[in-house]
């Protein structure tokens, strides 16, 4: 079930919309208060969907827009704008500042669930992209690994027979010795370069402009 | 005054018991919009007069009564242009509004 945040401070829209979307399986949430930080809100309620109104009394939706593409990308996280026609002019500049798409008062309820579903599946999509393009790096960074560990391990498995047929001989065991602890280094440095890798280049895709 | 209830109850999803909600919860919100646009008008305080009058014609536009929304649109657009040309609309809209919520309660 999809969540979306609706942020208007007229109480009709926000019982339309919340009675009408809940009606079509999403799950709604109401911005409490004007203080209240709404990228942790964000967080916390791991919202999908923002549905957010131009003008309101103590905070206005540019100021909302602002904080919200201060911490999630388009892609991460949808903003649809509200206005009346007389707003006309804001839409442009409200899509230049990151909102994804804008609906106009009153709300069309179809349409409104037409656009909430186009914009929850790009996200979708895109996530689905990371996903893979995510396991591809793994799978890649796996395959190098593997190979540079496995040659010095076989190169120093080699040395174990010779250590056995030179056992009288201090200085070749010794030699035998020195190879297997540099191989052993090269395994060591193999690894560590792996160690705390927690991200790949397709975060990129989800960084803030 | 033309009340199109086909029409809003379309907007509603033919969902009556919806529309009469939503009456309640204008019925119970408007009177302090007006308020605050009296109070705006008395003080030429126009960017209160913008904010309130827009709220009042976002609440109106739920009902599609085209003259009272235009009566509140002209009040919001008196806010943003610094200017009462607009303001004996308020007489009519306190007049209106409450036939407007008779009519859809009916």
């Amino acid at each position: 079930m999809k969540k979306i945040l609706l942020v208007d401070d007229d109480k009709m829209t926000l019982k339309l919309l919340k009675s009408q979307l809940e009606k079509r399986n999403f799950q709604c949430f109401i911005f409490p208060d004007s203080n209240d930080d709404i990228v942790s809100f964000i967080e916390k309620k791991q919202i999908d969907l923002v549905l957010l109104d131009i003008m309101m009394p103590n905070k206005s939706g540019d100021e909302y827009l602002k904080e919200i593409r201060g911490r999630f990308s388009r892609l991460a996280l949808p903003v649809i704008m509200s206005t009346s026609k007389s707003e006309d002019e804001d839409i442009v500049s409200f899509l230049k500042m990151g909102a994804n798409d804008y609906l106009v008062k009153p709300i069309n309820i179809n349409i409104g669930v037409e656009r909430i579903n186009t914009q929850t599946q790009l996200k979708d999509l895109m996530r689905d992209a990371q996903s893979f393009e995510e396991a591809k790096t793994i799978n890649k960074m796996l395959n190098t690994l593997s190979h540079e560990i496995k040659n010095p391990l076989t190169i120093a498995m080699m040395q174990l027979p010779l250590i056995k047929r030179n056992d009288k001989s201090e200085e070749k065991v010794q030699r035998a010795l020195m190879r297997i602890s540099n191989l052993m280094d090269q395994m060591h440095s193999a690894l560590d370069q792996y160690q705390g890798i927690e991200s790949n280049p397709v975060d990129e895709l989800y960084k803030v402009d | 005054m033309q009340v199109n209830k086909a029409k809003i109850l379309e907007h509603f999803d033919n969902d009556e018991e919806l529309l009469q909600d939503l009456v309640m919860v204008f019925e119970d919100s408007y009177p302090n919009d007006m308020a605050m646009i009296e109070k705006s008008i008395a003080a030429s305080d126009f960017p209160n007069l913008q904010l309130y009058a827009h709220s009042l014609k976002g609440s109106l536009s739920h009902f599609f009564v085209d003259e009272l929304h235009l009566l509140a649109k002209e009040l919001e657009d008196d806010g943003r242009n610094k200017c009462l040309d607009h303001q004996n609309n308020f007489t009519v809209l306190k007049d209106q509004i409450p036939k407007l919520i008779q009519e859809l309660k009916k």
